[in-house]
């Protein structure tokens, strides 16, 4: 957020408390009758994406707050919710989809929190167990400084039994999360990275020692846990590294507090390619085996993906047997191979995943 | 403009300010000066600290009057205040409305303008009068051509290396550049192949943390090359087969020990295994040929055998 250098203000909530609280830093403001000028601003600069972080625009969600998070037939997805409450990063990993997925990429934050707390009334409604996560479109806790959302979503969430939400971060703002009422339906979930990858490809975010840190604070505070070692890079050395993080989680956190565990290799939309050569000349992710998938992106050759899988698996049940582990968006084989069962085995993995939520976050179906 | 007849030991050869035209005098131009005589004379300018000439337009036709042992020629001498930028457009204007430029004399012509015309629009604007691109995307991958390294040209003059392709390479060392030249000047690969091995090189550079010039001089390549048995086509599919297998080496294992596998199933003409697409998907596909029911019925009497084939099982278990 340090590097924000104006802030646009969409003229039909400029008079909302959140916009006025905004308004009130010490950063330029300029209120605005349409999107178009400020993605104007942005489109045009020599650096899109550097320039989509330097700029915010406040705006209202025109669409659906709660979505669901977009899955592709060929491989498995987790039936996972997204609650949309803005767009893009102010860190900067080379590997981000999100420098390709918007058009242009704007930071926007969405303060039209009253229709959002009506539609999570709607989902708290519905029979179904519902696991719903803001660190899809953007990171889940960037805004912590300079917003009360948590305070607003930690609590409504905790009034309730039917849905878990996940605050999926890979910085340590958790401060304000301290004396919230959680009741444990907010899961508390860091990206993990090997230092090598969090130090060369993931710009202005906290080390690894610090996240670790963090999710052992909010543990200590009562929070469920969750760890997503996604996107895992290929290089050389990467196995040994990848085992290490895994035994600095565990010497960190407890097992038991761990609702879910998620593996993901490096995949991406072949438009990001030109987009990393040129943002990180010195990167190397996109010079690994990749072969275009089954959804066209760009994936690690699978027995490569497979061979590390196995491999972290295996590790991640020494300590925690018991913890969930699950893919993001890989098929039958390589759950089979790497993991030695299909979801399907255990009623798909959505119902894997919803049973781990009942079990450490007190959900009742 | 004054017409005079000047002594060709007062133009100084070796100034090239103004040459826009890459070739030397053919023996058609000699033989038509030497039959009707000089039709358009050259035009020069008083030399700015000598007294001597600069050649304007016209050094085809001067060099001509030269081998043909000529001791003067009619001129057309410029005033000696003419701005540089209006001598430029003359001899644009007199090589670009005579003859379709090659891409090098088009270069010469862009960089000579862009001297004084350094806004893009301008430029273009500019460019287009004189009967040169007009689009600054174009303009922009043209104008430095004429600073490569000579063998470069040389390589674009003779169509060895597309435009496309020269304006990657200007981005380039030049002892880089020049390796890519020479390697293009023995293969001559399509634009597309061309293009396949610039992309494999940069990535293999990427991943083995060396230089551009390092993997395209690496023994293996020049093993390739110096080959006296092979033709320029097998070379250029053993050097792009070799990249490959270098930028892709767990892909290329991978193909290399599903083609062995299906290679010891001995499936015969009429029999096709065809794997998934990269591997990824996990559906193979069986393509029988066969003309009648007992054709079919001796195919399905080997496909028997080919399942209890043991390379029939390493291709659906292979090892990772």
């Amino acid at each position: 957020m340090r590097d924000i250098s104006k802030i646009y203000i969409d003229r039909q909530i400029a008079d909302t408390p959140a916009a006025i609280s905004f308004s009130r830093l010490n950063i330029p403001c300029e209120v605005v009758d349409d999107a178009g000028s400020v993605f104007k601003a942005v489109a045009s600069a020599d650096d899109p994406v550097q320039k989509g972080k330097e700029i915010l625009f406040l705006t209202r969600n025109k669409g659906a707050f709660v979505r669901k998070c977009p899955g592709t037939r060929h491989y498995t997805c987790c039936g996972y919710k997204i609650l949309h409450i803005g767009t893009f990063c102010v860190m900067d990993c080379s590997y981000c989809i999100l420098q390709s997925y918007f058009h242009p990429p704007v930071l926007q934050y969405f303060v039209n929190h009253q229709e959002m707390l009506a539609e999570l009334d709607s989902l708290f409604a519905e029979k179904e167990i519902s696991r719903i996560g803001t660190g899809e479109f953007t990171d889940s806790l960037i805004w912590e400084y300079f917003t009360n959302l948590s305070e607003l979503l930690v609590p409504k969430f905790a009034g309730q039994s039917r849905a878990v939400l996940e605050l999926k971060t890979k910085t340590v703002a958790v401060g304000a999360l301290k004396h919230l009422r959680h009741n444990r339906k907010t899961v508390m979930a860091w990206s993990l990275n090997t230092e090598q990858v969090i130090h060369t490809e993931e710009r202005n975010t906290s080390p690894l020692s610090a996240r670790l840190s963090a999710a052992a604070t909010c543990e200590s505070w009562g929070y469920p846990l969750a760890f997503h070692f996604d996107p895992m890079m290929l290089y050389e050395g990467c196995e040994n590294d990848y085992m290490q993080v895994v035994e600095q989680l565990f010497s960190r956190v407890s097992a038991k507090n761990i609702v879910w565990i998620s593996l993901g290799t490096f995949r991406f939309m072949p438009d990001l390619k030109a987009i990393v050569s040129k943002r990180f000349p010195g990167s190397k992710i996109v010079y690994g085996e990749f072969i275009t998938g089954l959804d066209g992106k760009m994936r690690y050759f699978k027995p490569l993906r497979i061979a590390l899988y196995a491999k972290m698996a295996a590790r991640i049940r020494e300590f925690a047997p018991d913890t969930p582990i699950y893919f993001c968006m890989e098929d039958d084989e390589v759950w089979q191979k790497s993991l030695g069962f299909i979801p399907s085995d255990y009623g798909g993995l959505a119902k894997i995943l919803d049973d781990s939520a009942v079990k450490h976050c007190g959900l009742e179906i | 403009m004054m017409y005079e007849n000047i002594a060709l030991s007062r133009i100084d050869r070796e100034n090239n300010t103004y040459r826009i035209s890459t070739e030397m005098p053919g023996d058609r131009l000699k033989d038509s000066i030497r039959n009707v005589g000089l039709m358009h004379p050259p035009i020069v300018i008083n030399h700015p600290i000598s007294a001597d000439f600069v050649i304007v337009a016209g050094f085809r036709r001067i060099a001509a009057c030269r081998e043909l042992g000529w001791s003067e020629i009619p001129a057309r001498i410029l005033p000696p205040e003419t701005e540089k930028s209006d001598c430029i457009k003359l001899a644009i204007t007199d090589n670009s409305l005579q003859r379709p430029l090659n891409l090098i004399e088009t270069s010469r012509a862009l960089h000579y303008l862009s001297e004084f015309y350094q806004d893009h629009r301008q430029l273009a604007r500019e460019s287009s009068l004189l009967g040169l691109p007009e689009n600054p995307s174009l303009i922009g991958k043209i104008r430095k051509l004429c600073l490569l390294p000579q063998p470069l040209q040389n390589a674009i003059l003779s169509d060895v290396i597309p435009l496309a392709v020269a304006s990657e390479l200007d981005d380039m060392p030049p002892d880089t550049a020049l390796a890519y030249t020479k390697l293009f000047e023995i293969l001559k690969p399509s634009l597309n192949k061309q293009r396949e091995i610039l992309t494999l090189v940069r990535e293999i550079a990427h991943r083995e943390d060396m230089s551009l010039l390092n993997v395209l001089e690496s023994d293996a390549v020049e093993e390739i090359l110096c080959d006296k048995e092979s033709d320029r086509n097998h070379k250029t599919r053993e050097i792009r087969r070799y990249l490959k297998q270098r930028r892709f080496p767990a892909i290329t294992r991978a193909e290399q020990s599903f083609e062995a596998c299906v290679t010891s199933l001995n499936l015969g003409k009429d029999m096709k295994l065809i794997p998934p697409e990269n591997f990824e998907g996990t559906v193979y596909a069986l393509h029988l040929h066969f003309r009648n029911i007992s054709e079919l019925d001796a195919l399905l009497a080997r496909l028997e055998n080919i399942i209890r084939n043991p390379s029939a099982k390493k291709i659906f278990e292979p090892e990772i």
